[in-house]
C-alpha cells in the first residue's frame, strides 16, 4: 500500500518553476484545490499580520468589492480555508468540479489584486480581538503560548506571541507590504485533487506560471535551528488562573525535523508509544488507570526550522504533581525496561493503520501534502517512517528514550488555579 | 448522488446494511444503538454518554477492546447525542471480521464492575470540567437547554444537567441500561469497504445472528408543550464579551420542514455573502460574529442563533438587528439568484460528507434510524424543492418572538 508511485502525486511544473501536484480521482465530482505560500508569521514583525493577510483576502479586490468576491466564492459552491501558521499561508478552495474553471479566476484575482481597505481591517480587529480576549481566558491557549515563549523567548519567530499592542499597531502599509512579498509573489506549490483535466492545468500555468508569482515562494530547508539559549528550567513554571476548574498542564522541548533522518524517525516512535495513540503509556496510566484527565498526549509539531515535541492535558484541579510524577515514572521505564515484544507488535499493527488511514482518499493525501512541501520532503517520508518504526526493536526504542529522557529538558508549564 | 447499498434484517432484528467501496484499503464498521440522552431518567442524566465510556471497558472474551483493534491497525471510537449512541471502527479490510467479533461480544457480554465505572466516572467528570465548565461560553447550551425544553428530554445536554448526576450512577444502573438498550434489535449496523455485500450479512449472522433479541418497549417521551410566550434568561459570567444565544422550536429532523430551516440557517449565514455577515457584522456591525443553524435532532428540535456582541451594542440594538433580518425572511420571497446560491453551497456540502467510507457507514446507519437508509438518495432533491413560498410560511410560522427562548450570557467586565 505504501508503494511510492501510489501515494505520490502527478507533478506537473509551471512555466516559472513553480509545482502542481495532482490527486485525480475522476469520479468525485469534487475538487479541493490548495495555493501554499512562502508567509506566515515568521515573515512580519507583528504576528498579526500574516493571519490578518489571509483572512482579508477574499475581501476586496481593485475589481471587486468585498461583497462581489464574497458572492462568487458562495453562488460557485465554494468553501474557503485560510490558514496561517509560523511558515506558511495556505488557501483553499472546496467546491464542485464544475465550478474550478471559474474560481481559480477567482484566486488568481485576489493573489493579485486585493486592497485592504481600512474598513475591513477594522472589522477584522474587532473581531478577531474578541478572539483573542476569549482564547485568553483559556488555559490550554495560555499555557501553549507560555511554553512557546520559554522554548523560542519573545524575540524569536517561533516564541513570539499575539499581544494587545499588536491590535492597536497593525497598519494598512504592514499588510499591503506582506502581500506584496508574501502572496503576489510568495507562491511555492499548489495542490489539486479530486475531479480535474489538463486544461485545468493549462490554466494554472497561464495564471501563474509567468513572471515572478515564485519569485519569494521557494522553501529552502530551515537551516537556522534555533537554540535554546535558557537552560531549561527543571521546576515547573506556574500561572495561576484562580477562576479555573482545571489545570493546563503542557511540557515541550526542542526536537529535530523529518530531514535529520537518524534522529527525526527514530523519536517519531518512541512519541507515538510514549503519547502517541489511545494505548500509548501516558493515556493508559493517566487516563485509563487513574482517571486524572479526560486526554493527555505527547506529539511532535514539525516547523520548518525545528520541532517542538509536547505533551499536553488537562487535568483535575489539584492533579499536576501526581501527574507530573506519573509521566516521570513512564520516562524511567521506557529509559530502564525493554519494551516487551507484545507491546512493541501492537505499536507496529497500530501504526500501520495510522499509515493506511494518512494515504486514503485522494483528499486525505492531499491535505497531508502542506506538512511535507512545509518541510522539503516528499513522499518517501512515509516511506522511511513506516521503515523505522517497523524496524524498531526494544533495545532502540530504550536507546532512544534514554538519548531525550535522561536529561530532563522538558520546560513545564503548569496553569490553573 | 446515488451510493448502492444492500439491507438485510437478521431473525433477531439487527438491521445490516452493506456498501461495496473498492478504491480504498480500509473497511468501515458503525454500529449504532437507538439509545442517546433523550432516554435517559431526568434524574441520572448524563448516563448514555457514561455508559458509552463503559462500553471500551473489555468483554468476556475480549479482554481489552482498543488493545485487540490497535494490533491490526484499526482505530475506533464513539459518540453520544440526545438521540443515539454510535460506534465506529476503521480497519484494514482483510481484518474486518475481528470488528464483527468484537462489537458481537460487547453487544451481549460486557464486562460491568465497580473499578471500571469508578475511573470512568472520573474521567468523564473531567470531560465536562474540560468541555463545559473550564470554556469561556462552554457552558452556555446548560441553561439554553432546559430553558428551551420544559418537558422533553432535549432540556439536558448529552454530557448530563450536572456533575452530581454522573457520580450518583450505580452499578444497577449500568446493568439496567445494558439490558434494555444493547440489544440486536435496537441497533443498526453497516459497513462500508471493499468487502462483497454477501460476505457482510453472512458475517453478521455468524457474530451477532444468536443473540436474542431484547423486545424494547416502544419509547413514549414526554412531550413538549407548544410555546406561547418569549422566554429571557440572563446569566453574568467571567468572560470579556456579551453574548446572545436563541433557540425556536421547529420539527425533527426526518420531516420537510428541516430542509427549509437548514436552507434559511444557510440565507443568514453561511458564508461571507450571506445575510447576517453583511448586514449585521459588517454594516451594522452589531456583531463580530453570528451563526444560524438547526440542530437536525430526531425528535422536533430547535432553529439556533448565537452570536456574540461587540463592544457597545446594547441587547436590545442587536436583537432588533436580528429581529429585522428575520422580518425579511418573513415577508419578502427570496430571489432565485439567492437561492440558488444556497443550493450550490448545499451541493458541495453534500457531496463532501459521502467521501470517507467511516461518513458514508455513518449516514447509511443514521439514514435507516431515521426511516430507511434510501433517504441520503433523496436528501439533494429535498433542498432543490426547497421554494420561497415554502422559506416565507415557514419563517412565519415559526421563527416569531413567542417561539423563542433567549439566553443572554453577559460579561461581568462590561
Amino acid at each position: 500500500m505504501l508503494e511510492l508511485e501510489k501515494i505520490s502525486p502527478s507533478v506537473h511544473t509551471l512555466d516559472n518553476g513553480i509545482c502542481v501536484y495532482g490527486y485525480p480521482d475522476d469520479t468525485a465530482d469534487l475538487i479541493r484545490i490548495e495555493f501554499i505560500f512562502n508567509a506566515g508569521g515568521r515573515y512580519a514583525e507583528n504576528p498579526l499580520v500574516s493571519q490578518a493577510c489571509v483572512s482579508l483576502l477574499t475581501k476586496g479586490t481593485h475589481n471587486k468589492t468585498g461583497g462581489q468576491v464574497a458572492e462568487e466564492f458562495d453562488y460557485y459552491g465554494a468553501y474557503t480555508d485560510k490558514l496561517s501558521d509560523k511558515d506558511t499561508i495556505s488557501f483553499t478552495v472546496h467546491s464542485l468540479s464544475r465550478n474550478l474553471d471559474t474560481l481559480i479566476d477567482l484566486c488568481a484575482e485576489i493573489f493579485v489584486h486585493s486592497v485592504f481597505s481600512q474598513n475591513e481591517i477594522d472589522i477584522y480587529l474587532q473581531k478577531n480581538y474578541q478572539k483573542f480576549l476569549i482564547s485568553k481566558q483559556k488555559v490550554s491557549d495560555v499555557s501553549r503560548r507560555q511554553l512557546l515563549k520559554k522554548i523560542f523567548g519573545d524575540k524569536h519567530p517561533y516564541g513570539v506571541c499575539t499581544t494587545d499592542e499588536d491590535f492597536k499597531t497593525l497598519r494598512r502599509e504592514d499588510l499591503l507590504d506582506f502581500y506584496g512579498k508574501r502572496i503576489v509573489s510568495g507562491l511555492s506549490a499548489i495542490v489539486i485533487a479530486g475531479t480535474y483535466n489538463e486544461k485545468i492545468i493549462k490554466k494554472l500555468n497561464a495564471l501563474f506560471g509567468t513572471g515572478n508569482f515564485n519569485r519569494n515562494g521557494i522553501i529552502s530547508e530551515g537551516a537556522d535551528y534555533p537554540q535554546n539559549t535558557d537552560t531549561a528550567p527543571l521546576e515547573p513554571h506556574f500561572i495561576s488562573m484562580p477562576s479555573s476548574v482545571q489545570t493546563s498542564l503542557r511540557m515541550g522541548m526542542l526536537s529535530p525535523i523529518p530531514a535529520v533522518r537518524d534522529e527525526f524517525y527514530p523519536l517519531k516512535t518512541l512519541d507515538f508509544i510514549f503519547g502517541g495513540y489511545f494505548g500509548s503509556r501516558l493515556s493508559k496510566n493517566i487516563r485509563e488507570e487513574k482517571g486524572y484527565t479526560y486526554g493527555i498526549s505527547s506529539y511532535i509539531i514539525s516547523m520548518r526550522s525545528t520541532g517542538l515535541w509536547q505533551i499536553s492535558s488537562e487535568i483535575k484541579k489539584g492533579a499536576a504533581e501526581k501527574v507530573l510524577k506519573e509521566i516521570e515514572k513512564e520516562k524511567e521505564k521506557l529509559c530502564n525496561d525493554l519494551i516487551s515484544e507484545k507491546e512493541l507488535t501492537l505499536v507496529k499493527n497500530c501504526f500501520w493503520g495510522e499509515m493506511l488511514r494518512t494515504v486514503d482518499s485522494v483528499f486525505d493525501k492531499a491535505e497531508r501534502k502542506r506538512f511535507l512541501v512545509n518541510m522539503s520532503i516528499d513522499e518517501t517520508h512515509y516511506k522511511i517512517l513506516w521503515e523505522t518504526v517497523n524496524s524498531t526493536t526494544p533495545a532502540t526504542v530504550r536507546d532512544t528514550a534514554q538519548k531525550y529522557f535522561s536529561a530532563d529538558n522538558f520546560v513545564k508549564i503548569i496553569v490553573g488555579e | 448522488m446515488n451510493i448502492p447499498f444492500e439491507k438485510h434484517i437478521l431473525s433477531n432484528g439487527l438491521k445490516v446494511i452493506a456498501s461495496r467501496d473498492t478504491a480504498t484499503p480500509l473497511c468501515a464498521f458503525n454500529l449504532l444503538y437507538d439509545a442517546g440522552a433523550k432516554d435517559e431518567n431526568h434524574e441520572k442524566t448524563g448516563f448514555a454518554h457514561l455508559f458509552e465510556h463503559l462500553m471500551f471497558g473489555g468483554s468476556k472474551n475480549v479482554k481489552n477492546f482498543d488493545e485487540e483493534l490497535e494490533n491490526i491497525g484499526g482505530e475506533n471510537n464513539a459518540f453520544t447525542n440526545n438521540d443515539f449512541t454510535n460506534y465506529y471502527i476503521s480497519v484494514p479490510r482483510e481484518h474486518i471480521e475481528t470488528a464483527f467479533r468484537l462489537e458481537s461480544d460487547r453487544m451481549q457480554n460486557l464486562t460491568i464492575n465497580k473499578t471500571r465505572l469508578s475511573v470512568q466516572q472520573k474521567v468523564v467528570i473531567e470531560e465536562y470540567r474540560q468541555r463545559y465548565l473550564n470554556q469561556p461560553y462552554g457552558d452556555a447550551t446548560l441553561f439554553l437547554r432546559p430553558l428551551t425544553f420544559t418537558k422533553h428530554p432535549y432540556g439536558w445536554s448529552t454530557i448530563g444537567k450536572s456533575i452530581e448526576h454522573i457520580e450518583s450512577v450505580t452499578v444497577e444502573d449500568v446493568r439496567s441500561f445494558y439490558n434494555t438498550f444493547y440489544m440486536p434489535d435496537n441497533a443498526i449496523l453497516s459497513v462500508v469497504g471493499d468487502i462483497a455485500v454477501e460476505d457482510v450479512f453472512a458475517l453478521a449472522e455468524k457474530w451477532f445472528g444468536h443473540i436474542p433479541r431484547g423486545g424494547r418497549e416502544k419509547r413514549s417521551l414526554p412531550v413538549e408543550p407548544q410555546q406561547v410566550s418569549p422566554r429571557l434568561q440572563r446569566i453574568t459570567r467571567n468572560v470579556p464579551v456579551n453574548a446572545l444565544y436563541r433557540n425556536y422550536h421547529v420539527g425533527g429532523r426526518g420531516e420537510k420542514s428541516f430542509y427549509v430551516f437548514d436552507i434559511i440557517s444557510d440565507i443568514l449565514s453561511n458564508g461571507e455573502s450571506s445575510r447576517f455577515y453583511i448586514e449585521l457584522v459588517k454594516k451594522e456591525q452589531l456583531f463580530s460574529d453570528i451563526d444560524a443553524y438547526v440542530s437536525g435532532d430526531i425528535e422536533p428540535g430547535t432553529f439556533s442563533i448565537s452570536g456574540r456582541l461587540n463592544d457597545g451594542v446594547s441587547y436590545e440594538r442587536a436583537c432588533e438587528g436580528i429581529e429585522r433580518q428575520l422580518e425579511r425572511i418573513r415577508s419578502e420571497s427570496v430571489g432565485d439568484y439567492e437561492l440558488a446560491k444556497v443550493k450550490n453551497k448545499v451541493e458541495t456540502a453534500l457531496r463532501f460528507s459521502n467521501i470517507k467510507v467511516l461518513d458514508k457507514a455513518l449516514n447509511f446507519a443514521f439514514f435507516e434510524l431515521l426511516g430507511d437508509a434510501l433517504l441520503i438518495a433523496d436528501e439533494a432533491k429535498k433542498y432543490a424543492a426547497v421554494t420561497p413560498s415554502m422559506i416565507k410560511e415557514h419563517a412565519c410560522r415559526c421563527l416569531i418572538d413567542s417561539n423563542c427562548s433567549t439566553l443572554e450570557y453577559v460579561s461581568d467586565k462590561l
